[in-house]
């Protein structure tokens, strides 16, 4: 009897430290923070020894931020826009964002275009010294603004000599991209890649549950969120006016030049939430789709597919595309309300 | 094992074997139960820089608002919320965000190297990620 109740006991405490050892295991979340590309980089892997794989990941995002900046020395979007009009070899990190951004103007009619640079820097959105250019200033700058100018070959890639490319609408995306593959190749099987409002996630949590992904209200991002997605292994790029502006008489002036106006884009909507498999046509297409406006994202959406996604217009209604409809709760407080 | 010395007293020490395996289980259970699901502070903010964590101030158990200095940052701490005051940086993004609370986007000064987030550890439907 005593032996027993003995033994019982033995297994039943050994099973409770087993229990408790793994419970903490499956919980450890290891966090690393990254400030690259313009913006503050958050990586968090769960489980036990995945911070070795967290600083693997930050190294490629560092490497990525290098070049695919638009200067400094090592970056290959710079020696491009420096070349005179010349072919420059470029690799997988230069080709694939940039094929992503072309495909997807091409698709858009030009609503994303990465030669649309020389209007953003007129604007003042990169040196950070904002100013409204005047009618002709925009006017010749537009003359250069074409997508279709940037020649592609294997390994190779060219811009016209009077043009200048940003990968800015895409960089974050494919860094996201890389660093969740630089992650499973690790052996992470649960981790959430946060990049400046690009969300890459990996896995699912580690009770096996779907990542709950908050959407910012465009009307006060800094208190408020419209709603919440829950998603499995995906990427999550929110686009908004919000994001980057400035003031001027009274007049706000948003970061998303609209390329065909060279002002920013006034389409109606503002903000646009991406879900997409491939974190670099996430990024692509929140820009490009904010700028179309809804009638004409909601075209592409049904012509070309391949994503889901979140549109928020400024009379504060949602719309949900079809694959999105049971994944996204609405915050009860939020006064936003899906569209008729 | 040494369960040779059974003998009359065998009853007696049975019970205690029992009432200590009870205690052990619940100790146990209750510990498990407390890392899992309680929730420590709900509503807790996290300030730091250059990605070292600076500060971590359960905002529930603010009772009256203070500021922290970083240097180029000052920090307002409220009951429930936290806030930038003030910054040196060039657009003063960080500032124009106004207060966080729960759920909210984690105020950032790049320029200084600046990030405050709120962690709302141990409840169950916890946000993950926020995009925008």
């Amino acid at each position: 009897m005593r032996k027993k109740l003995f033994r019982a006991a033995t297994l039943f405490i050994c099973h409770l430290l087993l229990l408790s050892l793994f419970s903490c295991g499956e919980d450890v979340k290891n966090t690393k923070t990254v400030f690259a590309m313009d913006t503050v980089m958050t990586l968090t892997a769960y489980g036990k020894d995945t911070s070795a794989a967290l600083d693997t990941a930050a190294k490629t995002i560092r490497e990525l931020d290098k070049k695919l900046s638009y200067s400094g020395k090592e970056s290959e979007v710079y020696k491009l826009n420096s070349s005179g009009g010349k072919p420059v070899k470029a690799d997988d990190d230069l080709l694939t964002p940039l094929k992503v951004s072309l495909d997807v103007s091409e698709k858009s009619g030009g609503a994303l275009d990465v030669t649309v640079f020389p209007v953003v820097k007129a604007w003042g959105f990169i040196s950070k010294e904002y100013t409204v250019p005047t009618d002709n200033k925009l006017a010749s700058l537009l003359k250069n603004v074409d997508w279709s100018s940037v020649k592609i070959s294997e390994d190779s890639v060219s811009v016209p000599e009077n043009a200048e490319i940003d990968l800015g609408a895409v960089a974050k995306g494919y860094a996201s991209e890389r660093a969740a593959e630089t992650l499973i190749s690790k052996g992470v099987k649960s981790a959430v890649i946060s990049l400046g409002g690009n969300v890459r996630t990996v896995g699912t949590k580690p009770d096996g549950s779907k990542w709950n992904v908050a959407v910012v209200d465009p009307t006060e991002p800094g208190t408020k969120t419209v709603g919440t997605l829950k998603l499995g292994e995906t990427s999550v790029v929110t686009s908004g006016g919000y994001q980057r502006y400035f003031e001027k008489n009274g007049k706000r002036y948003h970061h998303i030049i609209d390329p065909k106006t060279g002002r920013p884009a006034e389409s109606g909507l503002i903000s646009v939430t991406v879900v997409c498999d491939d974190g670099t046509y996430a990024d692509a297409l929140s820009t490009a789709l904010f700028v179309l406006g809804l009638d004409k994202a909601m075209e592409y959406y049904r012509e070309y597919g391949g994503f889901e996604a979140v549109f928020i217009t400024d009379d504060k209604k949602i719309t949900v595309t079809d694959g999105l409809v049971s994944a996204f709760t609405v915050s009860d407080d939020s006064g936003f309300e899906y569209a008729k | 094992m040494q369960n040779n010395n059974a003998g009359a007293s065998s009853r007696p020490s049975n019970k205690l074997l029992i009432i200590i395996i009870s205690a052990a289980a619940v100790i146990c259970t209750a510990v498990l139960l407390l890392f899992r699901f309680v929730p420590f502070g709900g509503n807790v903010a996290v300030i730091s820089q250059n990605g070292k964590e600076l500060y971590r101030i359960d905002l529930d158990k603010v009772s009256e608002a203070y500021t922290i200095d970083l240097g180029g940052n000052v920090v307002l701490v409220e009951n429930g919320a936290v806030s930038m005051q003030s910054a040196d940086c060039p657009d003063k993004l960080c500032v124009r965000q106004g207060k966080i609370k729960n759920g909210s986007h984690p105020i950032i000064c790049l320029p200084n190297r600046v990030e405050i987030k709120i962690e709302n550890d141990g409840e169950k439907d916890v946000t993950d990620a926020v995009v925008g």
